[in-house]
């Protein structure tokens, strides 16, 4: 076969191979339970950023999305600060006066939890950063065990540090 | 001595067709299972528009997946190879992209969540290279005149 017609073939073959790619991811997304929406809320400055998939714990009508407000709330005691990242993060800096409840313990620590607050209490939940979504996890969770006012720090640690606020360390 | 000297030569290019491909079907499988969390390691990148993260993270993987399968098979086998060596080609640049401006970022390349790290990007970078370079190597041994599908 002539170089030029080989290819051509070649290109061919990969426009028949990415087509078939397409087609078949697309349908294969539509209708399976972990797809995902064709376009994606991806904006830090909106909130936590998500895939918006189907089993999408992220919820922004709970999310609190200023660092400030935070500090206000903290400062001011409105809120109990749960801190769902792992012990170990929990340990090397954590939001001052929050307690450590990993999202990965849930069941472990939850008793924990209701010797804490009441169902009732405002809660603030928080976790790495913009691109964490285990604090939308964790806030689902208590949500379905009927915690009232259950809200989210979208900007998270990440955030915290970097507006160079007050950090607790656990000291070993 | 000659025969045996082609033999060989087949014998590497099924073992290099063979790793290439099961490379790109095996990385492709975690992402189709969670096409959410590729999604955020996309995201992670820091180099893509927010308006095609989900797309990439919805086609990429039956590509590497098709890819992978068709080179194994022979079926389009250098059509195959053309995705997976410029697939390659799109990786290290964006790891090494990535490590130039030192943005750490999760790789996604074989489980949704390795480790960020210098070090890390590092050794993909060295990975993706030597697959790059075997890719290069079979894509030459299918130019060569003479050389078809039954004996490559």
């Amino acid at each position: 076969m002539p170089a030029e017609a080989m290819i051509k073939k070649d290109y061919y073959g990969v426009l028949i191979l990415m087509v078939i790619a397409i087609v078949l991811s697309l349908g294969v997304n539509h209708f399976s339970s972990s797809g995902i929406a064709l376009i994606g809320q991806w904006d830090g400055e909106k909130g936590v950023v998500t895939a918006k998939s189907k089993q999408d714990t992220v919820d922004s009508e709970i999310e609190i999305n200023n660092p400030l407000r935070v500090r206000q709330m903290i400062s001011n005691r409105e809120v109990v600060v749960l801190d769902v990242r792992s012990k170990d993060a929990y340990d090397a800096g954590h939001l001052p006066g929050a307690f450590s409840f990993p999202l990965a313990e849930f069941d472990a620590v939850f008793p924990r939890l209701l010797d804490l607050v009441k169902k009732e209490s405002a809660i603030l939940v928080y976790c790495s950063g913009i691109d964490c979504s285990d604090s939308h996890t964790f806030a689902g969770q208590l949500l379905a065990f009927k915690f009232t006012q259950v809200r989210v720090y979208a900007g998270g640690f990440r955030e915290w540090q970097e507006m160079g606020f007050e950090i607790e360390k656990n000291e070993e | 001595m000659k025969n045996n000297k082609q033999g060989w030569r087949t014998w590497i290019h099924w073992l290099i067709r063979i790793t290439l491909g099961l490379t790109f079907i095996w990385a492709s499988l975690h992402k189709i299972v969670n096409p959410g969390e590729f999604a955020r390691i996309i995201y992670g990148y820091g180099v893509f528009p927010g308006i095609g993260i989900n797309v990439i993270a919805i086609v990429l993987p039956y590509v590497e997946f098709l890819a992978g399968t068709c080179l194994i098979t022979g079926i389009l086998p250098r059509s195959s190879l053309l995705i997976i060596n410029g697939l390659l080609a799109a990786f290290i640049f964006l790891i090494g992209f990535n490590l130039f401006r030192g943005h750490a970022f999760d790789c996604g390349c074989f489980s949704i969540s390795e480790t960020p790290g210098t070090a890390s990007a590092w050794s993909l970078l060295v990975r993706d290279l030597l697959l790059l370079l075997a890719g290069g190597y079979l894509w030459t041994q299918f130019k060569r005149p003479g050389n078809t599908l039954k004996n490559i």
